[in-house]
């Protein structure tokens, strides 16, 4: 079976700064893969790249077995590939219906039907819909940015950090969004720091160091191995 | 008697100013560029309007439609081919600054050379009429311009609010990353944006032209103008930049009554210096296109 997403040996810097160096790895159609790893170790930074916001020094990603160095940034979106950003990135002065509407844009025709899916998935958006996204609270705009990534009909979800900055309370209900996703049949590679969680909810999934993958494996073989216990669990 | 008339040049001259402030605004908010060569735009509007006036025999109400989409297509071609290779925003001020500065200069020589540095105007069947409305005299032409400046305007609220485009216009002024992620062609916008911008100079130099009379320098006091009012209202809002051009008009207007004349035209600067020292986020706020 072809892999959704494949990163194969990607290198990706900034300036002078490498960032990654032959990164590579695989999510499958209806999938949880997690991307685990420290601060500055280029999660981020390869997600950026499947975006296309960051250019390849060396490799290629391919989606859907397509190469993707030939596709522009905002035509990605279309081949079926969404990133809920960290820190969400919404546009702040604009209300979060225009937010879920603007997510819509390469398949307007249907932006209606998807936004009452949305509103559907997040009862609170639709309340909210006349607000200025920047007035929401975090874990409204966190809804929000998801909401805005799910009207562009996603064959793949990338989730960068959804638990960032929100209080345990809601760090629960994140990843139950995120699992009630999946459960729906989203293919979903998530960026996380809080480990164990994202572990607990991915089937497998990366440790990337460096830039480069440094374990990777199921989540049950990453949770046992004693390098990442004692590296990012404390145990 | 003579209040009223004063209050309503002002309102009539607000109409122009807020159009020529709103497409420098529009460039600023949304690729964070001073477009130096917005007063070659709106002199290049007047000597258009005056050619075809003058050789064609066109009346600017019907040239109005031609120049709009001449100067759309000159900012849209100095996007793609100039101003997209500059750096940006706080590191790229300078280039752009000057580059754009050089397209002014061309601009205006190329009109001295064609035109001549003589004063010209556009003088049609309506320049010189007048409505009387109880008592206080409305000059047609002043009345018209008018009534356009405030229909591209409201035009503009329309596009910028209610369509996809615009919509598209103001997010990519907020975040360009999320509408690349999103699969909006951010350069594409950029370049509609530059030629929206130049299409609104254009225009309002050539409904300037209708009642002022200019030579290739015509654009410098307009630029400057455009600048007080940009400050002064705030980005991209339309309303706030409307109430900004009243201001600015009715603090024009009335200094007449107070000022000797050659110190009118400053007054509009020591408003400018007034607002960065008192309320230097604009008198209704920073908002960028929200």
């Amino acid at each position: 079976m072809t892999a959704l997403l494949e990163l194969r040996d990607i290198d990706v810097g900034y300036g002078d700064v490498q960032v990654l160096r032959g990164l590579s790895l695989e999510v499958h159609p209806g999938e949880i893969v997690t991307l685990l790893g420290s601060n500055g170790a280029g999660k981020t930074t390869a997600l950026r790249a499947v975006c296309g916001l960051r250019p390849l020094l060396k490799g290629e990603i391919f989606f859907e077995g397509q190469p993707l160095s030939a596709v522009p940034g905002h035509r990605r979106a279309a081949l079926g590939l969404s990133l809920v950003p960290e820190g969400r990135e919404l546009w702040s002065q604009l209300s979060v219906r225009e937010n879920l509407e603007l997510g819509a844009f390469r398949s307007r025709a249907r932006a209606a039907a998807n936004l009452e899916k949305v509103f559907v998935l997040f009862p609170r958006l639709r309340e909210r819909a006349a607000q200025l996204a920047g007035s929401l609270s975090g874990g409204e705009q966190q809804m929000c940015a998801i909401g805005r990534s799910m009207m562009s009909e996603p064959k793949l979800l990338m989730l960068d950090e959804p638990s960032l900055g929100l209080s345990p309370l809601l760090v629960e209900q994140m990843f139950k969004i995120v699992s009630d996703l999946h459960a729906a049949g989203m293919t979903i590679l998530l960026v996380e720091q809080n480990l164990t969680k994202a572990l607990q909810l991915a089937r497998r999934g990366y440790v990337i160091e460096t830039g480069a993958v440094k374990l990777k494996g199921s989540s049950a073989e990453l949770l046992a191995n004693p390098a990442i216990r004692s590296a990012y669990l404390g145990l | 008697m003579r209040f009223v008339e004063l209050l309503v040049a002002a309102v009539l001259l607000a109409g122009l100013y807020a159009m020529m402030a709103y497409g420098l605004g529009l460039i600023y908010g949304v690729l964070r560029i001073v477009n130096l060569a917005h007063g070659g735009m709106i002199m290049a509007g007047a000597y258009l309007g005056l050619a075809l006036h003058d050789r064609l025999g066109m009346d600017p109400l019907l040239s109005l439609p031609l120049i709009a989409v001449v100067s759309w297509s000159f900012g849209w071609l100095l996007y793609r081919f100039v101003v997209r290779h500059l750096p940006r925003g706080a590191t790229g001020g300078a280039q752009s600054l000057l580059l754009l500065f050089g397209v002014w200069l061309v601009m205006r020589n190329a009109v001295y050379l064609i035109f001549t540095g003589n004063d010209q105007a556009i003088r049609t069947a309506w320049s010189t009429h007048a409505w009387k409305l109880a008592g206080v005299s409305l000059p047609v032409n002043r009345v018209i311009v008018f009534g356009l400046a405030m229909l591209a305007l409201g035009g503009l609220h329309f596009l910028l609010t209610r369509t996809y485009v615009g919509k598209a216009i103001r997010a990519v002024a907020q975040n360009p990353d999320s509408c690349t992620r999103a699969g909006i062609d951010v350069e594409k916008v950029y370049a509609l944006t530059f030629g929206l911008g130049s299409a609104l100079a254009g225009v309002a130099g050539l409904l300037g032209a209708t009642i002022f009379s200019f030579n290739p320098s015509f654009g410098s006091v307009e630029l400057l103008k455009s600048f007080v009012v940009v400050v002064m209202g705030g980005l991209g809002s339309v309303a706030g930049t409307a109430s900004a051009a009243l201001v600015l008009a009715l603090v024009e207007v009335f200094a007449i009554l107070v000022l000797p004349s050659y110190l009118t035209g400053a007054v509009g600067f020591v408003l400018l210096v007034l607002v960065l020292v008192l309320r230097p986020g604009g008198l209704f706020g920073q908002k960028v296109l929200g």
